[in-house]
């Protein structure tokens, strides 16, 4: 399978995470700081979302919570998660599901990628440079035979 | 509590995603391959690319229209994967440079979140390859039939 060499790879799964982290830290910082959440909520009204203060809370703390820990690769998995039903609650209310690809148009493509970014956060994980990498090593250091496990299992997943 | 942190998902599961990331981010691309293609044309494509002050408009239109076009149905089907994705990154870079960096994040300024974001999958595709269900990966186990075949008949 062609795929980039370990240490270019992290480095693009890093970069990857920085781009994605920065966008997801800018819609929640907008909501948050620029907007506030009391606009964001009645903004959320209007488009019909339900419970829209809880809507509100619960989509700027993913954005701009889950962006900085995107950023720095940490809990990965369930920030990739979260931030995918962020994305479809987007598209569902937003009517970016019907609106065709563009997103001139209203259409689906920025919440399209976002969520494919988020879905090879969370089938890949977010590389070495990452604090959830330092977490694992070290927690293997402290168990000598998962080591073992875990070196042939990024042996298979290499081969 | 033993959170497993950084760990990949099952191999099946890394394949569904990986097929599905392709297919969502091919879709994409061909969709803006198939309005400078055939909605717009080539000619109002370069037409908007000197109006944005790209250089070498017919070039760049020629090469972005094609790239977009035919770059997203091997994208979906997982073929030349790296090279497409690098083809297509120098897209990103360019339409980031001549269009969108200058004016922030958002979209709705245009800015550069989209560009971004499709930038993020091409290095992700780039990074862990196309996986299982790819024409890549089968012209692999083709290649390796090949040779394994033919140490056995020079052996």
């Amino acid at each position: 399978m062609p795929q980039l060499p370990a240490p270019t790879s992290d480095i693009a799964s890093l970069v990857a995470r920085l781009l994605l982290g920065i966008v997801l830290v800018a819609h929640g910082w907008q909501k948050l700081a620029e907007k506030g959440i009391a606009a964001t909520s009645a903004g959320f009204a209007g488009m019909g979302i339900p419970a829209p203060g809880a809507a509100a809370v619960f989509a700027t703390f993913v954005e701009l919570g889950g962006g900085v820990l995107i950023l720095v690769g940490l809990a990965t998995p369930y920030v990739a998660v979260l931030t995918t039903l962020n994305m479809i609650g987007a598209g569902l209310f937003a009517g970016h599901w019907t609106g065709g690809v563009f997103v001139a148009k209203g259409g689906w493509e920025l919440v399209g990628v976002i969520i494919t970014g988020a879905l090879m956060l969370l089938a890949f994980g977010p590389g070495r440079v990452s604090i959830d990498h330092l977490l694992a090593a070290r927690r293997r250091a402290k168990e000598p035979v998962g080591r073992h496990v875990r070196v042939e299992e990024r042996v298979r997943v290499l081969s | 509590m033993n959170l497993e942190f950084n760990r990949p998902l099952p191999a099946p599961a890394r394949d569904v995603a990986l097929l599905v990331g392709r297919v969502v981010l091919g879709v994409v691309m061909f969709a803006h391959g198939y309005q400078k293609m055939l909605v717009n044309g080539i000619g109002r494509t370069t037409e908007g690319f000197e109006t944005l002050s790209i250089p070498l408009a017919i070039v760049s239109a020629s090469f972005v229209t094609v790239v977009e076009f035919a770059g997203s149905v091997l994208l979906i089907l997982g073929g030349l994967t790296t090279i497409v994705c690098a083809l297509m990154g120098v897209i990103m870079v360019g339409a980031g440079v001549f269009v969108h960096y200058g004016n922030g994040i958002f979209l709705a300024d245009k800015g550069w979140e989209l560009v971004g974001v499709i930038t993020v999958c091409l290095l992700f595709f780039a990074a862990v390859g196309p996986g299982r269900f790819s024409l890549d990966h089968v012209v692999r186990r083709l290649q390796d039939k090949d040779r394994r075949e033919l140490e056995l008949a020079t052996s």
